[in-house]
């Protein structure tokens, strides 16, 4: 089963679609998680923070009793009082924070149970030193149970935090188990989206050849049959003299025969005229005989004579017949013409529907380019949109990680935009006609200096030779020395001084430039993909840009007529070439 | 519902780009109140008070139209057809929002009277400028007929 070419991008389109789709779903799982562990962070940090205000209000009541055991002050029983008011709620809280987990549940229980003896004991303390029982105070600030009870407390509060710490160790190892895994599904789909484009682009390639191919073979087929038409009309035409050469002989001959006949019967006439005066002669004298047999003689003679001119008569007649057999030739010869026209029509017929076709599949692709930039660019600038505004409004719950992955999709999302646009910006240079006028390319080379040198911050120095006009499409040239001169300020970029050398030189019929500099150069075993489309020589770290200069530049070149190639040495730098056709030739 | 306060309808299908716009334009700080419709039959309602908004009474107040074009049911190529058609609403500024700058319309729009013609960015601060430049402009520069 074969598919057709748009059925295949709508499939790649789907794909596509899917792993975009799959990113956007697992970066909100993800920030799901990070917000749930989150919280329970926080939760943990509030029961820590509880439990020592418990511990607090503890060493308060304690405190304040003791104090005023001992001195009989009543400012110490301040804390206490205090303390008494705040102890009771603090557990409640506690207890509300840690419902969730049994075993923290226990230890609240007991801290409730062990805080309320404590409060009991202190209170009867108090109270015994109220009553100024002095003794019995004593006593029981001496036997250790009020202390005992501190450190049970102070044990369980202990217990408590720990189990709290522990469990956010735990959940803290969870999240970033998570976020590795994360990451590594993250890079997946990214490759399979670039694999998806490549593939996209390849169809896009192999569909342009197919028309370029059948493109040509119409326009080998058009002049191998006008050319038999022109042959056949002068065939046709030689035909029709001939014919009429023959139709004017025939005519002649007709008339002759007219008169042939016309001079047989005036013989006739005369044959009779003779013999009448033979019978005369017969009846005149008798006598006569000698005469009169030389006369029959005569007659006889005549009788010769006569057959003699049927026998002419006969042959005239048949000489007729043959040229009305040449005629029905002729006819049958025109009837065998028009075969031919009709067949030069029919085939004319075939070359309209070829050229129907190409018209057709010339549609199909602009339909095509059309999706690519509608159907994709609009998934990705929802990725791209929303990912801002997680990045804006979301930087409180996400970590380092977090960001720096959504960083990744920010920049990734961009990337692809760039890249569906020159991957279009390609294909319209096929498609749209060439309009040439003669170019001064010492103006427009220098206007682009002008520019680039703008955008450069670097020291660069230009050495810029006389340069001879030529024929082209301006906008189209200025792309491709844009292209060059641009390629070669960026890859100078790490060089301590910039030369940059333009010149130009004839050749054959042909006028070369060149753009030469010292920059990184590169290694002149991978020539082949120098001007693939997409395809690079350098990291994208070490030199930006998507690869698809120099395939515009070489696709622009060739439109015109012209060549292109380089020459580079790794480290020592670079020269790229291009011809274009002399202006008087 | 009234509606006599909306000064922007803005006529968009998809949700995200609607979500983004309208963002974009809020952030903007843009204090115009802006009426969002998801295809060109229901704009249609809107303008010409019929079906849903039946309870409209005038479009005096709207200032501008944002118009996208590929749209289920009506596309925005109609829409537009009509508006620019109809003397009592050709003076109102339709600025066409699209995806693509391949677009084969952009020649039919701007012979069928569009005011404008934007290729909505898919880098995100591009596009909120983008969206921030044409409100200003629309909504403050421009000078609409008395």
């Amino acid at each position: 089963m074969k598919f057709t070419l748009e059925k295949k991008i709508i499939f790649f389109f789907f794909l596509a679609a899917i792993a975009l789709l799959s990113v956007m779903l697992i970066f909100y799982y993800n920030a799901q998680k990070i917000k749930s562990t989150n919280d329970l962070v926080e939760q943990t940090q509030e029961v820590l923070r509880k439990s020592d205000d418990v511990l607090l209000d503890v060493l308060n009541i304690e405190t304040g009793s003791r104090g005023y055991s001992l001195t009989g002050n009543e400012n110490y029983l301040e804390p206490f009082d205090n303390a008494v008011i705040t102890i009771n709620s603090n557990i409640e809280k506690l207890a509300l924070l840690t419902k969730d987990n049994l075993n923290q549940q226990s230890r609240v229980d007991s801290l409730k149970k062990v805080v309320n003896e404590r409060l009991v004991f202190t209170k009867k303390t108090i109270e015994a030193k109220k009553k100024n029982k002095l003794n019995e105070t004593g006593e029981r600030v001496l036997n250790g149970t009020g202390k005992l009870l501190t450190d049970i407390i102070r044990s369980i509060i202990v217990d408590i935090n720990s189990e709290e710490l522990r469990l956010l160790t735990q959940r803290r190892k969870v999240v970033e188990e998570d976020t590795k895994n994360f990451t590594i599904i993250f890079m997946v789909l990214f490759a399979i989206i670039i694999i998806i484009l490549s593939s996209v682009y390849i169809l896009i390639t192999s569909n342009l050849k197919v028309r370029q191919k059948a493109e040509e073979k119409l326009q080998q087929l058009n002049k191998e049959l006008a050319y038999q038409n022109t042959e056949k009309e002068k065939r046709a035409d030689e035909l029709i003299i001939a014919n009429k050469e023959l139709a004017y002989q025939n005519t002649e001959k007709e008339k002759r025969a007219d008169e042939l006949i016309i001079a047989n019967k005036e013989l006739a006439y005369q044959n009779t005229e003779k013999e009448k005066r033979a019978d005369e002669l017969i009846i005149a004298n008798n006598e006569l005989a000698y005469q009169n047999t030389e006369k029959e003689n005569r007659a006889d003679e005549l009788i010769i004579a006569n057959k003699e001119l049927a026998y002419q008569n006969e042959e005239k007649e048949k000489r007729a017949d043959e040229l009305i057999i040449a005629n029905k030739e002729l006819n049958f010869q025109n009837g065998e013409k028009e075969k031919h026209a009709a067949e030069l029509i029919l085939s004319n017929t075939e070359l309209k529907k070829t050229e129907e076709q190409l018209i057709t599949v010339n549609k199909e692709l602009e339909t095509f380019t059309y999706s690519v930039s509608h159907d994709l660019r609009a998934p990705l600038r929802a990725i791209n949109g929303y990912s801002k505004i997680l990045k804006e409004d979301y930087t409180v719950k996400l970590d380092a990680d977090g960001m720096s992955s959504l960083n990744a999709i920010l920049n990734n999302s961009k990337k692809m935009g760039e890249l569906i646009d020159d991957l279009l910006a390609f294909s319209r240079l096929g498609r749209k006609a060439l309009t040439t006028s003669e170019i001064n390319m010492n103006v427009l080379v220098r206007s682009i200096k002008e520019e680039e040198l703008i955008e450069s911050s670097k020291k660069t120095e230009f050495v810029i030779q006389e340069l001879p006009s030529a024929m082209g499409q301006q906008s189209l040239i200025r792309q491709v020395w844009v292209n060059l001169i641009s390629n070669a300020l960026k890859f100078s970029k790490y060089k301590p001084k910039t030369i940059i050398e333009i010149g130009s030189y004839f050749k054959d019929d042909l006028v070369v430039y060149y753009v030469k500099d010292k920059g990184a150069g590169f290694d002149m075993q991978y020539y082949d993909k120098l001007f693939g489309i997409f395809q690079r020589l350098h990291s994208q770290e070490e030199f930006e840009g998507t690869g698809i200069g120099l395939a515009i530049v070489q696709k622009i070149i060739n439109r015109h007529n012209g060549m292109v190639w380089a020459e580079s040495k790794l480290n020592e730098g670079s020269c790229f070439y291009f011809s274009l056709p002399i202006i008087n030739s | 519902m009234t509606y006599h306060t909306n000064e922007i309808l803005f006529v968009e299908d998809n949700m995200d780009d609607a979500a983004l716009t309208l963002r974009a334009l809020k952030k903007s700080g843009l204090k115009n109140s802006i009426f969002h419709v998801k295809d060109g039959a229901e704009a249609l309602d809107f303008i010409y008070c019929k079906g849903a908004y039946a309870s409209r009474k005038t479009n005096e107040n709207i200032k501008l139209i944002l118009l996208d074009l590929k749209m289920p049911k009506v596309s925005g190529i109609e829409v537009l057809k009509k508006i620019k058609s109809d003397p009592r609403f050709k003076t109102i500024p339709v600025v066409i929002l699209t995806s693509s700058k391949e677009d084969p319309d952009i020649k039919i729009c701007y012979e069928l009277g569009a005011n404008s013609y934007i290729v909505k960015p898919v880098e995100s601060d591009n596009f909120f400028q983008t969206i921030k430049d044409l409100s200003m402009y629309w909504m403050i520069s421009n000078q609409p007929p008395l």
